[in-house]
């Protein structure tokens, strides 16, 4: 029922209150991006770092975008934050709503499986690149994060495979370390 | 005929205005203040042609609403943002609001009344706040501040030299602001 909703709210805003860029243009620009930045450093790990960090500092933006435009409210546990990303998150920013799948027993971590990442369309990583494990959509991880940290909810986010890397899906993990609780003001008591 | 006539105006003018010191005297001073008077009506007329349409006068009725919301100082705004946050969390924790046996955390402050005038508050699921004062009249304001949240992720947010949690100085952004306040 409430995955339906969401589903539902994230179709929506995607119809209605997104201005759209052409793909491929995005596509390009991300990666020009990433290859100016192995170029840069030179070194595959430092470049997973980076998109990283970029794409945290999109997502702490971004998401009071989606919020603005959704409304959603907050969600009452890991599960439902789960659907949000998934179904409405990744639908309006990137018109694909990846599976959720291999929950862990405590319920503190999931994976995102996306068949389809439109960031991968047009891209064939080099042999050296996979070797030393570059991953692409890096930059994916980042944004979750950013996202969810905003929502007082500090997660680990990463990677597991890469159609890129020749796996059949790609699959971002997502692991919540803990809630941070509201910061109280201290004192006058 | 001609020259006797014009012969006769100046000597009357002599005899009337030039002959004797004081009315001399008199005659300067009473031309200069004439003339002064005239130059200044005409340059001011002239000049109100000119800049027709760019005087505060014609465009007070545009900022006058504005001046009536009672411009905070940021340093102000930051005061009262720094009280009410306080305050905010502190209601959050005392609600005696209770679901079953757990009791539920507030959501805080929504409004504070006052006798002539009454402060909104919405607060997104971020933490981030947006605050309007209005008059008693207006009771349901959030979906203005709603509003605001939205031009407030698309014109801060998305600018890239806007660091987080610092004060807005964007002028796209007040414009918008000033436009979507005027529609209330």
């Amino acid at each position: 029922m409430a995955a339906k909703q969401y589903k539902a709210i994230g179709e929506e805003a995607w119809k209605n209150n997104v201005e759209k860029v052409n793909a491929e243009l995005f596509i390009f620009t991300y990666g020009s991006l990433v290859v100016q930045l192995v170029k840069d450093f030179e070194d595959y790990g430092a470049v997973n770092k980076q998109l990283d960090k970029m794409g945290y500092n999109i997502g702490v933006r971004l998401i009071d975008d989606i919020l603005a435009r959704t409304g959603i409210d907050k969600c009452a546990d890991f599960h439902t934050t789960a659907e949000v990303v998934a179904k409405v998150g990744f639908r309006v920013f990137l018109n694909i709503a990846p599976a959720i799948a291999n929950w862990s027993a405590d319920a503190k971590e999931f994976s995102l499986i996306l068949e389809d990442n439109p960031l991968n369309d047009f891209c064939e990583l080099p042999p050296k690149a996979v070797q030393e494990g570059l991953w692409y959509s890096n930059v994916l991880c980042g944004v979750i994060r950013g996202a969810l940290e905003m929502m007082q909810m500090q997660t680990e986010v990463w990677f597991v495979h890469d159609v890129l890397r020749g796996d059949d899906v790609s699959e971002i993990r997502v692991k919540l370390v803990k809630i941070l609780d509201e910061e109280v003001p201290v004192g006058d008591e | 005929m001609v020259g006797g006539f014009t012969k006769s105006i100046s000597s009357f003018t002599y005899r009337t205005f030039f002959k004797k010191e004081s009315t001399y005297f008199t005659t300067v001073v009473a031309s200069g203040v004439a003339f002064s008077i005239a130059f200044n009506t005409m340059f001011e007329k002239y000049w109100d042609n000119k800049t027709a349409g760019t005087k505060w006068i014609d465009i007070k009725d545009r900022y006058a609403k504005d001046s009536k919301l009672g411009q905070l100082s940021s340093n102000e705004a930051l005061t009262l943002a720094g009280t009410f946050h306080g305050i905010h969390v502190l209601a959050s924790r005392i609600s005696p609001a209770t679901k079953g046996s757990q009791s539920v955390k507030d959501s805080g402050i929504q409004t504070i009344d006052t006798k002539n005038f009454r402060i909104h508050c919405y607060q997104t699921p971020t933490g981030i706040k947006f605050m309007a004062a209005t008059d008693l009249l207006e009771t349901k304001l959030s979906d203005v501040l709603v509003k605001m949240y939205g031009l407030y992720s698309d014109y801060a947010l998305k600018n890239p030299f806007y660091n987080l949690e610092m004060p807005i100085r964007s002028e796209m952004f007040d414009s918008r602001l000033v436009q979507l306040v005027k529609t209330v």
